[in-house]
């Protein structure tokens, strides 16, 4: 099995549930990408409230609009994402005080900056979604090593297991979320 | 798996010393495989060690609301002596009076009946101490239930209230809830109650019961959305039989 077959199996189920409008298959969107689409709306509005009504827009587009999602043009990640950023650059959009200068209300959200800095948050929220969907022994490791600071030694006498298997699931998670990379981008 | 493969984790992580390093990276001009797997790890490193902690202990997200046109469609007539199938709508009770307030009310307010109350049935979960003829029912996880999950019911003798104690499911936080039914066969079910799980995953409430259980097949506990719709969300988490 490869590091990326497992999901897009998983993947076509769901998009096949989604074309289908079976609910069960929008709670199971919503499982797999709704952390990652609110931490990202969270970021970027900087506002719990229009966060979560967005992120309500967000799985209402994807409810409505799954039947026009092409897999031949991109994944299912990439495309929820992409709701995500143009639904939250509308929220921003519409939510610039009136009197303020037009050009500084284009540069929060016009390519030049705002859109690049969107585009940034987008792909640290990408990543979540992609830890999200590691193996929870792995995803675990790689928390303690890159958010924790842990080395390998300290983790091995942390979790009570041996060092050799701390670095045989090191490598193991970094080549999977490697893998689910690579699968997000040979489209 | 080799001592160098064993190290590339070491390696990109920069927890080889000088000594260690400087042999690996000998290894890396002559071994081609080992030098492609290096070098398609190393920028996914750098990629998490940029990830801001706010990625990693990310928030779970608000419950999703379902969309209007996201009903489930009516279930199929189950057979005879079969579980009726989780996902189906409320049949309507035009004598719960209770139905126009928003979830959350009703949820506080039969919760409030709960400890206004008292603990009719005795409290401390045993069976020390409970009423004469009071019948203890098992309420088994189904479907959506949490592995874990389970729970009982203590109906009274007179069969108007029961105690509900379930543990292992999880926290209902704000925009759920958790709702006991009473389920038949035929489709007919009543709601009796709302209630909250907190962040230990127990509850433990009393609630009226104002039909006779025993008409009815089946306890069923269900996860709901506070979205105003007094319908069962299909979501059924606990069941179990009215009989003991």
């Amino acid at each position: 099995m490869t590091a990326d077959a497992t999901p897009n199996l998983e993947e076509s189920r769901l998009i096949e549930g989604l074309r289908e409008r079976e609910p069960a298959a929008l709670r199971e969107a919503y499982d797999r990408f709704g952390r990652a689409t609110f931490g990202f709306l969270l970021k970027t509005l900087g506002d719990r409230g229009a966060a979560e009504d967005v992120q309500q827009q967000v799985f209402l587009e994807i409810w409505r609009r799954a039947d026009r999602f092409d897999p031949e043009r991109g994944r299912l990640l990439t495309w929820v994402m992409t709701i995500a950023r143009s639904r939250a650059i509308d929220h921003l959009r519409r939510r610039v005080p009136e009197p303020i200068d037009p050009e500084v209300a284009a540069r929060r959200v016009e390519p030049s900056s705002g859109a690049g800095e969107i585009d940034a948050l987008v792909e640290q929220w990408r990543m979540r979604a992609l830890l999200d969907r590691l193996p929870e022994a792995e995803a675990e490791l790689l928390g303690l090593r890159f958010y924790g600071g842990l080395s390998q030694s300290e983790i091995a006498e942390r979790e009570g297991i041996p060092l050799g298997t701390v670095k045989t699931r090191m490598v193991s998670g970094l080549r999977r979320l490697r893998g689910m990379i690579e699968g997000e981008s040979e489209r | 798996m080799s001592e160098a493969r064993e190290q590339i984790s070491s390696y990109l992580l920069g927890e080889l010393d000088a000594t260690e390093a400087g042999a690996f990276e000998r290894r890396l001009e002559t071994d081609l495989e080992l030098r492609q797997e290096v070098e398609r790890l190393r920028p996914l490193v750098a990629r998490l060690e940029g990830l801001p902690g706010e990625v990693w202990e990310a928030a779970p997200p608000p419950p999703l609301v379902m969309p209007e046109d996201a009903a489930e469609p009516p279930p199929a007539r189950p057979e005879p002596g079969e579980a009726p199938p989780t996902r189906r709508r409320r049949l309507r009770f035009p004598t719960l009076t209770l139905r126009p307030l928003p979830a959350a009310g009703l949820a506080a307010l039969l919760l409030a009946v709960g400890v206004g109350g008292g603990l009719l049935l005795g409290g401390g979960g045993g069976s020390q101490g409970r009423e004469v003829g009071a019948t203890d029912l098992v309420l088994k996880r189904i479907d959506d239930g949490p592995a874990g999950a389970h729970g009982d019911i203590l109906v009274a003798g007179d069969q108007r209230r029961a105690r509900v104690d379930v543990s292992g499911l999880g926290p209902s936080g704000s925009g759920r809830f958790y709702e006991l039914w009473l389920l038949d066969e035929d489709g007919r079910m009543i709601a009796l109650g709302a209630f909250q799980v907190g962040a230990d995953g127990r509850a433990e409430v009393e609630l009226p019961i104002p039909v006779t259980p025993s008409r009815y097949r089946y306890f069923d506990v269900s996860l709901q959305e506070d979205n105003g719709d007094p319908a069962h969300s299909g979501i059924s988490v606990l069941r179990g039989s009215t009989s003991s």
